[in-house]
C-alpha cells in the first residue's frame, strides 16, 4: 500500500507530489526495456526516488525544472532490475527523515520509449555502461532500443543514490507540463486550522484513497490526545483535486473534503498540533501543519467558518448539527452581562412610566431622527414612555452621541442612550436595554418601525392587560405602500432548508384586511418582536433574550415560545397598526449571502431548541 | 401685534414667485402699523457675520444664512441653528403670529421650534403657512410632474414617487426614503394653525394629500397696478405680439411656446413676434437648450429671446405686447405673472390645467390651451390675434386681487382664536 501526502496540490500540480514546505518531485516517465524499468523526472534538492534493484541513477541540470522552481531542481534518470513481467513499479520517496510510498505504472509504448530516449541521449550512454556491468543481455538491448553507439572502453561508474538531506529554502515547485498521469494510492491535506475559542478547532482538509481502505488522520495536540479528525467529520465534495490528482479519482472527489470540529478538552490553548496518516497499518507524519487561524471577533471566526457552508438540504443538517454548529455555538461572543456600557439621558423622563421602550440600534442611526419626529406628537412619550436607544455598534458612538445631542432639543422626547462597548447582537443589545428598563412593561422596538399615529402606546398596554394570559403581545406592521408585513407568525417546516421550522409571516405583501375591532385582538403562534409588548419581570424569568443567536433572527419566536413554556401566550392587536420598513436594515450587510448563511445557523439553532413545543403547537393547531 | 414673517428667499436677492408674495404681504403689514420681521433664507454665505446665522439686509429684514445639503428631507445641516439661533430669535422676537411661507431652506424642524415657542409663549401664538407648490408632497421639485415622462402626476405614494425618481440626480430613491420623508414632513406640517392656499386647486390637492388643518384660498395679492392703453395697431394688422415672462425651464413649457409658431397659419406666422423675458436658461438640460436654438434659428425674425428683467420694467414690457402666454406643462399654483397681465390689461393664453386654469376664464378674459400642446396653443393664438376678440378679452379683464385684500384676510387668521383655546 501507497502512501503519498499531497500537501498543496493545486489543481495545475499536475501528477506532482508536493510536500508543502516547497519540496516537490515528480516521474516524467516510467519504461520497460528488456527487463529494466527506466524511470525520468525530477525533484527539488531534498526528496529522494528510492526503487528496488536499482543500479544506475544519475541527476542532471534540467533547464525546465530550473526555469520553474529555480536552481534547487534538477532531473534525474534511474534504472532497474525487473525481476518479472511486472505492471507497476513502487517508489519510495524520501524527504528527510520522512518516507512516502507511491506506485507507479510501467508504459510499453514504443513512442514513449522512443521519446525517454531523446530525451536522456546524453546518459545513455552511462546507462549502457552501467548495465554493461551487471546485465550485459540488457546493455544489448538498450544498445537496440536506442541504436546506441558505444565507446569501446566503457568505464565501470559507480552508482549514484543522491543522499541530499538540507530542505531548500525555495518557492513551491509550480507545474510542468505532465506526460504521464500517476495518481498517489492516497493522498491528504489539512486546509485550515480555525481557532474556536478555548473550545478546540475546526479544521478543514481532504482525504482520498484510491482503494477501499479506511484512512484515519489522527490530530494530536496538547496535552497528549489523539483524534481521528475523519471520524464522524462532515465530508464534502472537493471537484479540485479531479483537475490536481487526476480522473481517477473522479468518484472520490465527490467525498473527499472534511470539516472536522475538534473540542480540546482542556482550556489552555493548544500547543502543539501535528497529523498523523494512518492506513492499513501504514503511518506517516503530515508535513508542517498550517498556521492555525484566530480571529479578535466571533463575528469574523464565523464569516470563515461559514465559507464552508452552503446551505440546502438534509445533508447541511448533519453538518450544523455535528461541525459547524456546535463550532459556532462555542465562539466566545461578548454577552451583555459582561458588557460595558455608556449611558446618557436626554430631556427629563416620567418619574413613574408605564412602559419602558427599547430600540436597539445597529449600521445605522438617522432613525432616531424619524422616530423622534413622530413620537414627539404623541402625549405618551411626554408622560408613560421610558424611551431607550441602545447602540449596538461601537463603531458608531461618536456620530450617535452627537445626532443625540442634535435632535434632542428640537423634539423635545426624553431619552436614553445607551452605548454598548461590545457589538453583542439583537438579543444582547435588547438585554442591556432591559437592564436600564425603569417601567414594569417592555416595548422591544425596531428602529425602522414608524407609527401611523399617536396613542398606540396606550393602545398597546390596554390590550395587553384585557388579556391575562398574554405574554408577548404584537401588532399589525405594514409596508409603506399599506401592503401587509406582519399579522402575526406561524411556523412552518421549509423542506428546501433540511425540513427545519422557519417563522412563517401570512398575508405577507397583500393586502392588510379590514378587522372587526370585537376580534381584533388575536392568539397567534409567535409576534415579531419588531414590535412587541411583554413584562420585564416575564422576560427576566426566562433568562433575557437568548443571546445565542447570531446578530439577529428568531429571538423573537423563541420568546414567545419561552414565554409560552410558562403557559403566557402571544397575541396580536390587528387594530394598532405601525409601519416597518423591513428593508432598510436589511440592506446593511455588504455580504448578503454571509448575512443568508447565518439567518439559516439561526434558523437551525432555533429548530433545534424548540422542535418539541412548535410540533405539538402544530399537531394541536391541526385539531 | 408682531408678525414674523419667514420664506424660503429675499427678493432682493433672488426673484420667485413665493418669495416676492411674502415680501409684499410684509411690506403691506409694515404699511399697516403692524410689527412685521421678515425672517428670509438665503444662500449668499459672502454676507454672513462669524459665529451667528442671521445678518440685515434692512430694518425689520433678517437674513437667515442655514445650510441645507439635504434638499430631499428638507433638513438643515445643523439642527443647532434651530435650535439654539431660531430659538433665541423667537424669545427676542415675541411674534404673536407666525407666517411660514416655505421650508426650503430652513428646515421641517423650524416649524417644530415654532410650536414649541408657542406652546411656551404665555399668549395666543398663531402658526400660519401659505403653501407656494408641492414640495412637501413631490420629491420631483415640487412639480407633481413624472420624472422621465413629464406626465402630469396627481398622488404621492411612496412606491410611486420611488418609481418615478429611479432615473433623477444624483441617485434614485427608495419607497422607504420617501415614506420616511413623508412622516417627516406631516409630522411638522400637523403642528400648523391654518394654511394658506393661492388657488382651490392647490387646496384641494392637499387636502387629498390629507392635511387635516383648515386650508384658506387667498391669492397672492400685488400693489395696484395701471391697466395699460392697448398697443395702437394699423388697420388690419393682428394683435400678433405675444410674450411669455418668468423662469425658463422645462416645466415652464417655453419650448412649446416656440414650437406652436411653426402650427400658425402662414399668415400670421409672418407677422408673430414672440418676447421670451426671463433668465434659467442657461442653467436648463443641454436637450432643452438646443432645442430651444434651434428654434429660435428657425424663426430669427419672429422669436426673440431676452435675459432677466426687473419687476419695475413690468410697466413697459406689457406695454409692448398684446398677450401674455403661460405654457406651463406642470400644474402651477397662482402664477403671478397672471395677476400682473390682469392688472396691466392684458389678455392671458394659459394650460388648461391646475392653479394657472382657474384664473383665466376661457373666453371672457382670455384662452385656455391643451398642456403640452403646440398645435392647441397656435390655435389660442390665432384666436387672440384677432383684434375683435382680442378687445373683448382685455374688457373682460378683472383687477387682481390687492395686496390690500390680501392682508386683511391673512390678518383675519393671525387673530382668529386657536382651535384649542
Amino acid at each position: 500500500m501507497a502512501l503519498f501526502p499531497g500537501k498543496t496540490l493545486n489543481p495545475l500540480d499536475t501528477a506532482i507530489a508536493s510536500f508543502g514546505n516547497g519540496e516537490a518531485a515528480k516521474v516524467d516517465r516510467c519504461v520497460r526495456v528488456g527487463n529494466l524499468a527506466l524511470i525520468s523526472g525530477w525533484t527539488t534538492a531534498a526528496p529522494d526516488i528510492a526503487i528496488r534493484g536499482t543500479f544506475f541513477s544519475q541527476r542532471y541540470p534540467r533547464e525546465d525544472v530550473e526555469r520553474e522552481i529555480g536552481p534547487a531542481g534538477s532531473g534525474f534518470l534511474k534504472a532497474c532490475h525487473l525481476p518479472g513481467p511486472a505492471r507497476h513499479l513502487d517508489l519510495q520517496l524520501r524527504v528527510g527523515r520522512q518516507r512516502y510510498r507511491s506506485r507507479i505504472e510501467i508504459s510499453d509504448d514504443p513512442a514513449i520509449i522512443e521519446a525517454l530516449g531523446i530525451e536522456q541521449q546524453a546518459l545513455l550512454p552511462e546507462l549502457w555502461a552501467a548495465a554493461q556491468q551487471i546485465l550485459p543481455e540488457t546493455a544489448t538491448a538498450l544498445s537496440q532500443v536506442f541504436r546506441l553507439t558505444m565507446p569501446a572502453a566503457a568505464g565501470g561508474e559507480p552508482l549514484v543514490v543522491n543522499e541530499k538531506t538540507a530542505a531548500a529554502e525555495h518557492q513551491p515547485a509550480m507545474p510542468l507540463k505532465a506526460e504521464s498521469q500517476t495518481p498517489p494510492s492516497a493522498a491528504a491535506a489539512i486546509d485550515e486550522i480555525i481557532q474556536i475559542g478555548q473550545s478546540g478547532f475546526l479544521v478543514v482538509g481532504w482525504c482520498i484513497t484510491t482503494e477501499p481502505a479506511t484512512a484515519k488522520l489522527l490530530l494530536t495536540f496538547h496535552p497528549q490526545a489523539e483524534v481521528d479528525l475523519l471520524d464522524d467529520a462532515y465530508r464534502v465534495a472537493r471537484p479540485d483535486l479531479v483537475d490536481a490528482l487526476g480522473p481517477m479519482i473522479r468518484t472520490q472527489a465527490a467525498q473527499a473534503g472534511f470539516l472536522s470540529y475538534v473540542r480540546s478538552p482542556s482550556e489552555q490553548a493548544p500547543l502543539n498540533l501535528s497529523v498523523r496518516f494512518e492506513l492499513e497499518g501504514s503511518s506517516i507524519e503530515m508535513p508542517p501543519l498550517p498556521t492555525v487561524k484566530r480571529f479578535d471577533h466571533p463575528i469574523d471566526a464565523t464569516h470563515e467558518l461559514l465559507k464552508h457552508f452552503h446551505p440546502g438540504g438534509q445533508e447541511m443538517l448533519t453538518l450544523l448539527d455535528h461541525q459547524l454548529g456546535p463550532a459556532i455555538a462555542n465562539l466566545p461572543f461578548r454577552h451583555s452581562g459582561d458588557t460595558q456600557s455608556e449611558l446618557i439621558r436626554f430631556g427629563e423622563a416620567p418619574a413613574e412610566p408605564k412602559v419602558s421602550l427599547i430600540v436597539p440600534l445597529y449600521g445605522r442611526y438617522d432613525f432616531v431622527e424619524f422616530q423622534l419626529s413622530q413620537f414627539a406628537n404623541d402625549p405618551d412619550f411626554h408622560t408613560a414612555v421610558d424611551l431607550i436607544y441602545v447602540l449596538d455598534d461601537p463603531r458608531l458612538s461618536e456620530g450617535f452621541r452627537d445626532c443625540c445631542a442634535a435632535v434632542a432639543p428640537i423634539y423635545e422626547v426624553p431619552f436614553s442612550a445607551l452605548l454598548s462597548r461590545d457589538h453583542l447582537g439583537y438579543a444582547g443589545a435588547n438585554n442591556l436595554g432591559v437592564a436600564q428598563a425603569r417601567a414594569d412593561l417592555l416595548i422591544l422596538l425596531n428602529s425602522d418601525v414608524i407609527p401611523s399615529q399617536s396613542g398606540w402606546v396606550t393602545a398597546m398596554l390596554e390590550r395587553f392587560q384585557a388579556h391575562p394570559d398574554c405574554g408577548a403581545l404584537g401588532v399589525r406592521l405594514l409596508y409603506p405602500d399599506d401592503a401587509l408585513q406582519h399579522d402575526g407568525m406561524l411556523f412552518k417546516r421549509l423542506p428546501s432548508l433540511g425540513n427545519l421550522w422557519i417563522n412563517d409571516h401570512p398575508g405577507k405583501g397583500l393586502p392588510a384586511m379590514p378587522v372587526d375591532p370585537e376580534q381584533a385582538l388575536v392568539p397567534v403562534a409567535a409576534a415579531t418582536a419588531a414590535c412587541l409588548m411583554l413584562r420585564k419581570a416575564d422576560l427576566l424569568s426566562i433568562g433575557g433574550l437568548d443571546e445565542g443567536y447570531i446578530i439577529g433572527d428568531f429571538e423573537d419566536s423563541d420568546l414567545c415560545l419561552a414565554l409560552r413554556q410558562q403557559g403566557k401566550r402571544s397575541y396580536v392587536a390587528r387594530d394598532v397598526q405601525l409601519y416597518h420598513l423591513e428593508r432598510q436594515s436589511q440592506a446593511l450587510f455588504a455580504d448578503r449571502n454571509w448575512r443568508d448563511k447565518i439567518t439559516v445557523y439561526n434558523c437551525w439553532r432555533h429548530s433545534r431548541k424548540w422542535d418539541a413545543l412548535i410540533s405539538q403547537l402544530c399537531a394541536a393547531e391541526a385539531l | 401685534m408682531r408678525v414674523l414673517m419667514i420664506a424660503h428667499g429675499h427678493p432682493s436677492l433672488i426673484k420667485g414667485g413665493g418669495e416676492i408674495a411674502a415680501y409684499q404681504l410684509f411690506k403691506e403689514l409694515r404699511e399697516r402699523g403692524i410689527d412685521a420681521y421678515l425672517l428670509a433664507a438665503t444662500r449668499e454665505d459672502a454676507l454672513q457675520h462669524g459665529g451667528t446665522p442671521f445678518s440685515m439686509l434692512r430694518p425689520h429684514e433678517i437674513l437667515f444664512h442655514g445650510q441645507m445639503r439635504d434638499y430631499f428631507n428638507l433638513s438643515p445641516d445643523s439642527l443647532r441653528v434651530v435650535w439654539h439661533d431660531f430659538r433665541q430669535l423667537l424669545a427676542q422676537l415675541q411674534p404673536d403670529a407666525i407666517h411660514f411661507h416655505h421650508i426650503l431652506h430652513l428646515g421641517t424642524q423650524f416649524i417644530r421650534e415654532a410650536a414649541r415657542y408657542r406652546a411656551n409663549a404665555g399668549k395666543p401664538v398663531r402658526l400660519i403657512f401659505t403653501l407656494h407648490e408641492y414640495l412637501p408632497i413631490c420629491a420631483n421639485d415640487g412639480q407633481m410632474v413624472m420624472f422621465d415622462s413629464n406626465e402630469l402626476c396627481t398622488e404621492a405614494s411612496p412606491t410611486r414617487c420611488a418609481y418615478c425618481l429611479k432615473l433623477r440626480p444624483p441617485r434614485p430613491r427608495t419607497p422607504e426614503e420617501l415614506f420616511l420623508r413623508e412622516r417627516l414632513i406631516r409630522a411638522a406640517f400637523s403642528l400648523i394653525d391654518h394654511f394658506i392656499a393661492p388657488s382651490a386647486f392647490l387646496r384641494q390637492t392637499y387636502q387629498r394629500w390629507g392635511l387635516s388643518q383648515p386650508i384658506s384660498v387667498i391669492d397672492n395679492g400685488l400693489p395696484p397696478m395701471q391697466p395699460l392703453a392697448p398697443r395702437p395697431l394699423q388697420p388690419g394688422q393682428p394683435r400678433a405680439r405675444f410674450a411669455y415672462l418668468g423662469q425658463i425651464n422645462r416645466y415652464k413649457g417655453v419650448q412649446i411656446l416656440l414650437e406652436a409658431i411653426g402650427f400658425l397659419e402662414p399668415k400670421l406666422r409672418e407677422q408673430v413676434q414672440i418676447d421670451i423675458h426671463g433668465c434659467g436658461l442657461v442653467d436648463q438640460d443641454e436637450a432643452l437648450q438646443q432645442q430651444i436654438e434651434a428654434l429660435r434659428q428657425r424663426y430669427p425674425s419672429q422669436l426673440h429671446i431676452h435675459g432677466r428683467y426687473d419687476r419695475d420694467e413690468l410697466g413697459r414690457l406689457f406695454n409692448e405686447i398684446d398677450t401674455l402666454v403661460l405654457p406651463s406643462i406642470w400644474w402651477e399654483n397662482s402664477p403671478l405673472v397672471l395677476q400682473e397681465a390682469k392688472g396691466y390689461g392684458r389678455p392671458m393664453i394659459c394650460s388648461d390645467i391646475g392653479g394657472m386654469q382657474e384664473k383665466v376664464t376661457d373666453g371672457v378674459d382670455g384662452l385656455r390651451f391643451s398642456r403640452g400642446s403646440a398645435a392647441s396653443l397656435a390655435r389660442a393664438m390665432q384666436r387672440a390675434a384677432d383684434p375683435e376678440l382680442w378687445e373683448q378679452l382685455r374688457k373682460g379683464i378683472k383687477a387682481p386681487d390687492s395686496i390690500q385684500i390680501t392682508a386683511e384676510q391673512v390678518l383675519g387668521l393671525y387673530t382668529e382664536a386657536s382651535p384649542g383655546a
